[in-house]
């Protein structure tokens, strides 16, 4: 089982902290417009949360884990829910390499992998060397193409 | 390339042109009029002349440059007035050819085809309108070219040998639809009864505002005894709210009730499903008629539904779920497609029949614990609503009344107890059986070989307990509406167990219907 790069944790606590921030900020003008408590309420719902984001970024990256099986892609992750997915290989409608902007300034990958399943169920493998994601997403695209059975799709 | 029905032209000119003129009349009339800037009533009506002439010029070109075809291997559709678009849809592609004609449509002779396949997130072609005939035509066109590229069969290459082929696949059990199941008018009858249509009860809510004064009077009167108020209004306190909202639930229940039972008397009248070649056929409907064909190679899952009140008489209905969109829309509120309702000795047989699987498994329940923990959560919710109401009473005041909500303690253990017997799995030879549902309980039978993920997912809550939910992924569009095969609270064990069981199922299956595939140890070859 793998894990994924240490680095991912910054990109997700970024994205968190501009939620807290935009968090404290919506408190901030609804506690102008109606309650009149003061800035500190803004200020101090989003130093309760930013707290909260970081730990939660760090037992989200701690239950991260990832392998390409015998069969099948296995990946494991969440903290709230956590769930145990497994991609077979011939289910695997197309591999994707995505670098967002964040992504990018860390030197990070995305591999999203797609399946003809529901929709919402496409798995993404965040926080990876770039180097890394492009040889699992060239693996992951020979091992998909290997057998091509009939889904019924 | 064929255009749709001549109607249509008609239709859209008028339709476009109505589009057309109404916008002057409500840009110019209504929004500058309210913005205070005085328009010559004059301008706005040639305004409006003109924007008509433009859409319905524009209405007609769009029925003009619409056009269709079905060819050796694919349906093509041309159309687009301004931005143009050409469409091929692989014939073996398409999953559901759903025709459906409201009844003025009937009058006109006219019908809307729809087909469907599994890519994309809408119909892939809607062809409004075309005459009936040609509906049908277009129907088993589309399955004689599917089963005729199925079975290998050179599919005609130009017009001449195409026009020959439905003549030949009939020859070979094409042609005329095998009857499979009609519904008697008694077992009608009690469908109607006894199929809960979710929509019907929003639409009796929604209703009830707009109801009739004798209504309101009627609610007001029963509300009374309860302290109801002295009249409807959205000045009234929570307590006056409550004794409404008592007394008006049943209502809404009964005229939903009513309601779906007329919707589905309409909806299923005269329902037959029949066999033709490889696809199932079925048409249904009084005033509106809905026809459609589901080809069973392509059948991802079927489940066997019972609402509350079909169980105790022993019925179920029977739904086939493809990957096509409009598998789930033409079967409104996820009602059963291949059989409304039957004996429930008989909707097993025909699934069995159809899918190869054992009938009427016996479902492994999960564990009791998980029933402590629906009482748990119920006992919870309660509370909640509770403190919610508890807290509004302390701070507003006109909530004297916000205990009623612990009523509801003395059935929660009944509904834990009804949950947990509702829910539970079995595993075939070639299927996983999943149960869940109390008030419309839902068997689906997932083949081994149509599973496309499968996961296991724990909650905080499940990880103490050690249970786990098991979700078996197929592609049936049902599976994106919350109807997808989860078999929920297993023994965290058994979830992981049948994770792994199932994923050397589908290898399994896979192995005997397709070429063998290298195995994996050597299928995975040195990085570099």
């Amino acid at each position: 089982m793998e894990a994924l790069h240490p680095n991912v944790r910054v990109v997700w606590a970024a994205v968190g902290a501009v939620l807290a921030v935009a968090l404290g900020g919506v408190v901030a003008a609804a506690d102008h417009l109606w309650l009149s408590v003061g800035p500190v309420l803004g200020v101090g719902v989003g130093a309760v949360v930013l707290p909260g984001v970081v730990l939660y970024v760090v037992a989200l990256y701690r239950t991260w884990r990832y392998e390409v099986q015998a069969d099948a892609l296995y990946l494991e992750r969440g903290v709230v829910k956590h769930v145990e997915t497994a991609v077979p290989f011939v289910r695997i409608q197309h591999v994707d390499t995505e670098r967002g902007p964040v992504e990018r300034l860390l030197g990070l990958s995305s591999v999203v992998v797609y399946t003809a399943g529901s929709r919402g169920a496409d798995v993404e493998i965040p926080g990876l060397d770039p180097a890394d994601a492009d040889a699992l997403h060239d693996r992951l695209r020979r091992l998909a193409v290997e057998s091509e059975p009939d889904d019924g799709v | 390339m064929r255009r749709l029905h001549p109607l249509t032209g008609l239709l859209r000119t008028g339709q476009y042109a109505l589009y057309g003129l109404s916008v002057p009349l409500f840009f110019m009339g209504a929004v500058l009029g309210l913005l205070g800037v005085d328009v010559d009533a004059g301008l706005i009506i040639q305004t409006m002349g003109l924007g008509g002439l433009v859409g319905g010029a524009f209405g007609l070109a769009s029925y003009l440059r619409y056009r269709y075809e079905v060819r050796a291997e694919t349906l093509v559709v041309t159309e687009g007035v301004l931005a143009r678009r050409e469409r091929e849809i692989p014939v073996e592609r398409v999953q559901n050819v759903d025709v459906h004609q409201e009844l003025l449509h009937r009058v006109l002779g006219l019908a809307i085809v729809r087909i469907e396949t599994a890519g994309g997130t809408g119909t892939e072609a809607k062809l409004n309108f075309v005459s009936g005939s040609e509906a049908g035509r277009l129907q088993e066109e589309i399955r004689s070219r599917r089963a005729d590229l199925a079975e290998g069969r050179e599919p005609g290459r130009d017009e001449a040998t195409a026009a020959g082929t439905p003549e030949e696949s009939a020859d070979q059990g094409g042609g005329a639809a095998t009857t499979l199941f009609a519904l008697t008018p008694r077992d009608l009858l009690v469908y109607s009864v006894t199929e809960i249509r979710p929509a019907a009860f929003a639409l009796s809510l929604l209703g009830l505002p707009l109801a009739d004064r004798v209504i309101a009077d009627l609610l007001v009167t029963l509300a009374g005894p309860l302290g109801g108020p002295e009249r409807l209004s959205l000045a009234m306190t929570v307590d006056e709210a409550l004794a409404v909202a008592l007394v008006a639930f049943p209502l809404v229940l009964l005229g939903g009730w009513a309601l779906g039972a007329v919707l589905g008397l309409l909806g299923y009248w005269g329902f037959q499903l029949g066999r033709r070649g490889s696809d199932l056929v079925y048409e249904r409907g009084l005033t509106t008629k809905y026809s459609g064909s589901i080809p069973l190679s392509k059948l991802q899952t079927v489940t066997v539904t019972a609402w509350l009140f079909q169980r105790p008489l022993g019925y179920a209905g029977l739904r086939m779920e493809t990957a096509g969109l409009g598998s789930q829309r033409a079967q409104q509120d996820g009602a059963p497609s291949a059989i409304p309702l039957a004996a429930r000795d008989r909707v097993w047989s025909f699934a069995a029949a159809i899918e190869g699987c054992e009938e009427a498994p016996e479902i492994q329940r999960p564990p009791e614990r998980a029933r402590r923990v629906y009482a748990v959560r119920y006992l919870l919710a309660i509370g909640v609503v509770l403190a919610v109401g508890l807290a509004y009473d302390a701070a507003v005041g006109t909530f004297t009344r916000w205990w009623v909500p612990a009523l509801l303690v003395l059935v929660a253990p009944l509904a834990a107890h009804l949950k947990w017997t509702s829910r539970g799995y079995a595993l075939g030879d070639d299927h996983l059986f999943v149960q869940r549902g109390f008030w419309r309980r839902r068997t689906s039978v997932v083949p081994y070989r149509r599973l496309q993920t499968v996961a296991r997912s724990r909650t905080l809550f499940q990880r103490r307990l050690e249970l786990a939910d098991l979700v078996a992924d197929t592609a049936s569009s049902f599976a994106l509406v919350g109807g997808g095969a989860v078999a929920h609270d297993l023994p965290a064990e058994t979830a992981a167990d049948l994770r792994d069981r199932l994923r050397e199922e589908l290898q399994t299956s896979l192995g005997a219907a397709a070429p063998a595939r290298p195995t994996a140890g050597t299928a995975e070859p040195s990085e570099s």
